[in-house]
């Protein structure tokens, strides 16, 4: 905590509220100097999930309400009446309806690349790769009664929770989101924790 | 004067200090509110240690430990105090303390982007919660409450 973020919280004025997303993260980010790891990768892919749908939403509606004419995207008029007719893109909407693990990866590629004109799957595929990783752990801690570690999931464990954080803050950057996360300064008691492992057994004694 | 407010990891305390005295930030969200830049704690200390509001119900020794608090949220209230009956001003500073400052922790985590401020100790912290327990058990005698050992104690933080 610096100095410039006690001046930058003085500013907040009435009606201030950060992205649902952003509390996401930093409450996995909690979790995760708690030691609480399961609850920190559940609470880091709700945060990228959620990250991507609202600045996806944000971007779509400002280009919904941009006075030129867009032609990348496909505006039209729907609705049942005259009254209740209203312009919306029936592709975007496609795009991100999709529930299921497929959501996450159509949010980042096809809807990204729809919407930013960029596609974390193209411009950056290891990033892509862990979060769709994240995404396939929280499923199976919250649908599988854990993290299998046969999978490919995300371990429950100090640094690769660390890692799951690291790659939603760059999800974030990547968006265009909200920037300094703190994650590398966190006051842990048993910083680097856990060890190593180390890369040969101790000798054993000697049976004689 | 007004009323300095000090919400650390597991203490929540208050000293009375000259309005001018600390360097102070307007706080925009609540008109009258101020944080304090934490680096001028120590002065304030030094300066006026002994003016605490004794019939608040801090005992001696207490400001002992303002000089020990390095992670620290402060914030002062200068003249909200002012011309209300004792009873109103102990009515009120818990009233900031416990709806105001959880706020202001909160816009102090999302400025720094950490979850961690204001403690430095790993999983001790929690965003927007409070102590469960009646804010009256914390409030001195003269004020309804019905603590009269100490001005805290281990319910008023672990959370703040």
């Amino acid at each position: 905590m610096s100095f410039e973020n006690i001046l930058g919280a003085a500013d907040y004025t009435e009606g201030w509220e950060p992205p649902v997303y952003g509390w996401l993260l930093l409450d996995a980010i909690l979790a995760w100097t708690s030691y609480d790891y399961k609850k920190s990768l559940i609470l880091a892919a709700m945060a990228a999930e959620t990250m991507a749908e609202a600045i996806l939403q944000r971007e779509y509606e400002r280009l919904l309400g941009g006075d030129r004419p867009n032609t990348r995207m496909r505006f039209v008029e729907q609705g049942t009446s005259t009254a209740a007719r209203e312009l919306r893109d029936p592709v975007y909407s496609a795009l991100i309806e999709t529930q299921g693990s497929p959501k996450m990866k159509r949010l980042l590629h096809e809807a990204a690349l729809y919407v930013l004109g960029r596609s974390l799957l193209i411009e950056r595929q290891g990033l892509y790769d862990q979060i769709v990783r994240l995404y396939k752990t929280r499923n199976e801690i919250l649908h599988g009664g854990g993290a299998r570690y046969d999978t490919g999931g995300f371990f429950a464990h100090y640094r690769d929770v660390k890692n799951a954080l690291r790659a939603v803050i760059d999800l974030c950057d990547w968006l265009g989101g909200p920037a300094g996360f703190a994650l590398d300064d966190t006051p842990l008691l048993l910083d680097g924790w856990p060890a190593e492992k180390p890369t040969s057994k101790p000798p054993l004694p000697d049976a004689g | 004067m007004g009323l300095l407010l000090v919400a650390q990891l597991e203490r929540v305390g208050w000293w009375v200090v000259p309005d001018d005295s600390p360097p102070v930030i307007p706080f925009a969200r609540w008109p009258g509110v101020s944080l304090v830049n934490p680096l001028a704690i120590q002065s304030v200390h030094t300066l006026h240690g002994n003016q605490r509001l004794s019939h608040l119900g801090a005992p001696d020794g207490e400001t002992d430990s303002l000089t020990m608090c390095t992670d620290v949220l402060c914030c002062v209230m200068p003249g909200e105090f002012e011309g209300r009956e004792p009873l109103e001003r102990g009515e009120l500073f818990f009233t900031a303390l416990y709806e105001r400052v959880p706020e202001i922790l909160r816009q102090l985590r999302w400025s720094a982007r950490s979850p961690l401020f204001p403690t430095r100790t790993a999983g001790s912290s929690h965003m927007g919660a409070f102590p469960s327990q009646s804010r009256a058990d914390h409030r001195a005698p003269e004020f309804g409450g019905a603590r009269s050992d100490r001005w805290h104690g281990p319910g008023m933080g672990g959370v703040v």
